[in-house]
């Protein structure tokens, strides 16, 4: 290179931290320093000016990527505590099917015990099954008494081969019993806070105020959610109808007979369910069972009052039922919006890591570059020395 | 969030500040000329790597919100629906009991009422859940839209390298000429001695 021959000296642009300098060093055989050199050329300046503001943009870039990656760190910290969200509230929900203490502890126990029952207790079977067939037989055999014994009997034999009645009485127990341990856990609770709250002299305590809300769950699980539970009912309810319509031989009884053998064609054809929905027919079989119940007892006193409260015994289970229905659709949506919540915020937190994360990709790729022009500017000045040096001993060579 | 191009183009000012004064041989307009097409091409991917990231940020958001409006209409049609059953069961039982304490008239408006709430609550649970569906299908929407956005960055980063690797080369070139050049100066300069 022809060092400073024709050059006009250039004003390189100055970052803000390159701040004036005063030039010291001015042996060309060593690097041109970030400070500068008075005594340097146009092009080492600028090469010295070069290397400081690399310095500082790569000090400046460090810094940025430290900001980033704590942004990060907060970030991966609110997706973990948004995760643990989600987790106890998916667990909160098992618990909560799950029931109380002692109802967990003992569940298998029970479950295994109400088979045993629903197996080998004939007597409970014969209970719950036989009223259902029988009306079948007394409603095609009114007319013949022979024909009708020969049925019941038939339908006696019948019985213990009956596999539905067997999984209808073991939810039935199953479901009762469990309830009936939730039931006395809540009252060991209660006495235990109406002791403790008697020499306080303070409210109920927590404990009780849990138990109350875990015997709710259960018998919301156990009681109006068994299938087994309102099966055995409904046929209880029959059998009582069918004793007391046998009994009177009167028109309510012909009614209650043929309730009770719509119920048992609905047991077989389902048709209730498809007139009226999955969740409402429980209720519709109950309110049934009770027309029929309330038809066969008014079969023996007064026709219209009797009338009357089997109307208003249907109207209040089916209206009940209804809002039961109504109460666990809202309860049903609450849960699922609060699902969708807890995956957007999870889905937020994860865009915003997205971002952070290219972010430091970046500022990553550009101190690497950064880096290499650093490294290529001190090549250059030190190739400038060399060059100049070299000159300098070919001048004097031949001087 | 986005990186300011000033922080990568200063050294290439420098050289480009530096060519008119220094330099005046083809080869090396040749190398100020590639450095100038890396660096506009650096810059306006820069610039367009700073609008898509602007609009990825955007879809993202809007995606997120049509997700929680999703929710909302979730709650607000299983709300309309169970509050009018509620309502219906208990204008049913109420029927019932009026019924049995010989209130026709009384019965057959709180049956007529409860049918009605029926029909309000599946009125609203059916408008919430158009909502919903259209909140859903624009989350889907934004969700491609911010897919698409992702492709188009990594685009952009590969057009970037390409630019820096041609940068690199211009550098490398201009070196070479330079170092050429000092190296036939110094022996014209031994050569005149």
């Amino acid at each position: 290179m022809t060092s400073s021959q024709n050059v006009q000296p250039i004003t390189p642009y100055a970052p803000p931290s390159a701040v004036e300098t005063t030039p010291e060093s001015a042996s060309p055989l060593l690097p041109p320093t970030a400070e500068g050199d008075g005594s340097l050329d146009a092009l080492s300046q600028m090469l010295s000016l070069l290397t400081a503001q690399n310095s500082e943009s790569l000090r400046l870039n460090l810094d940025e990527i430290k900001t980033a990656r704590v942004r990060l760190e907060d970030l991966q910290r609110q997706l973990a505590e948004q995760l643990k969200r989600a987790l106890d509230a998916a667990r909160k929900a098992q618990k909560r099917n799950k029931g109380g203490w002692l109802r967990r502890t003992f569940g298998k126990v029970v479950d295994e015990v109400a088979k045993v029952f629903a197996k080998h207790v004939e007597v409970v079977k014969d209970i719950v099954v036989l009223p259902a067939d029988m009306t079948v037989s007394f409603a095609k055999n009114l007319g013949n008494r022979e024909a009708l014994m020969e049925s019941l009997r038939r339908d006696l034999g019948e019985l213990s081969k009956s596999s539905d009645t067997e999984k209808a009485v073991a939810g039935f127990v199953s479901g009762t019993t469990k309830f009936v341990t939730d039931l006395m856990a809540f009252d060991v609770a209660l006495l235990a806070a109406l002791a403790e709250n008697a020499v306080k002299g303070e409210p109920l305590a927590d404990a009780v105020k849990e138990r109350g809300v875990a015997l709710w769950e259960s018998f919301k699980t156990n009681i109006m959610e068994n299938p087994g539970f309102w099966a055995v009912t409904q046929r209880l309810a029959q059998g009582l109808a069918v004793a007391a319509a046998i009994i009177s031989g009167g028109t309510l009884g012909v009614v209650a007979v043929a309730l009770i053998v719509l119920l048992e064609a609905d047991n077989r054809y389902g048709f209730i369910e498809s007139a009226v929905g999955e969740k409402a027919a429980p209720w519709v079989r109950l309110g049934i069972s009770v027309a029929a119940t309330a038809c066969s007892v008014a079969a023996c006193g007064d026709l219209t009052s009797a009338l009357s409260l089997a109307q208003m015994a249907v109207g209040v289970t089916n209206g009940v039922g209804t809002a039961y229905h109504g109460y666990r659709l809202r309860e049903e949506g609450s849960r699922q919006a609060e699902e969708l919540n807890r995956q957007t915020d999870v889905q937020e937190t994860l865009y915003h890591m997205q971002e952070v994360q290219r972010l430091i990709e970046a500022l990553i790729e550009l101190y690497e570059e950064k880096g290499e022009h650093q490294t290529q500017t001190i090549e250059a000045a030190v190739r400038l020395v060399q060059t100049q040096s070299d000159t300098q001993a070919a001048l004097v060579f031949q001087g | 969030m986005f990186i300011d191009s000033n922080h990568t183009s200063a050294t290439v000012s420098y050289y480009q500040d530096a060519k008119n004064a220094l330099m005046g041989d083809y080869a090396t307009q040749i190398a100020a000329m590639m450095i100038d097409h890396a660096k506009q091409s650096r810059e306006q991917n820069q610039e367009l790597r700073r609008g898509e990231e602007a609009h990825l940020r955007l879809v993202q958001r809007e995606h997120i919100e049509a997700l929680r409006t999703e929710a909302d209409m979730i709650q607000a049609a299983a709300n309309a629906q169970g509050n009018a059953m509620i309502a219906s069961g208990f204008f049913t039982v109420g029927a019932s009991v009026t019924t049995y304490f010989d209130s026709p008239n009384a019965a057959g408006i709180m049956n007529g009422s409860g049918k009605a709430a029926e029909g309000m609550g599946m009125l609203g649970k059916g408008e919430n859940d158009r909502k919903a569906g259209l909140a859903r299908a624009e989350a889907t929407e934004y969700e491609h839209q911010s897919q698409e956005a992702l492709r188009r960055l990594e685009d952009l980063d590969g057009d970037d390298e390409s630019a820096k690797d041609l940068q690199r080369k211009a550098f490398e070139h201009l070196r070479v000429v330079q170092q050429i050049k000092a190296d036939t100066d110094r022996a014209l300069t031994s050569w005149r001695g």
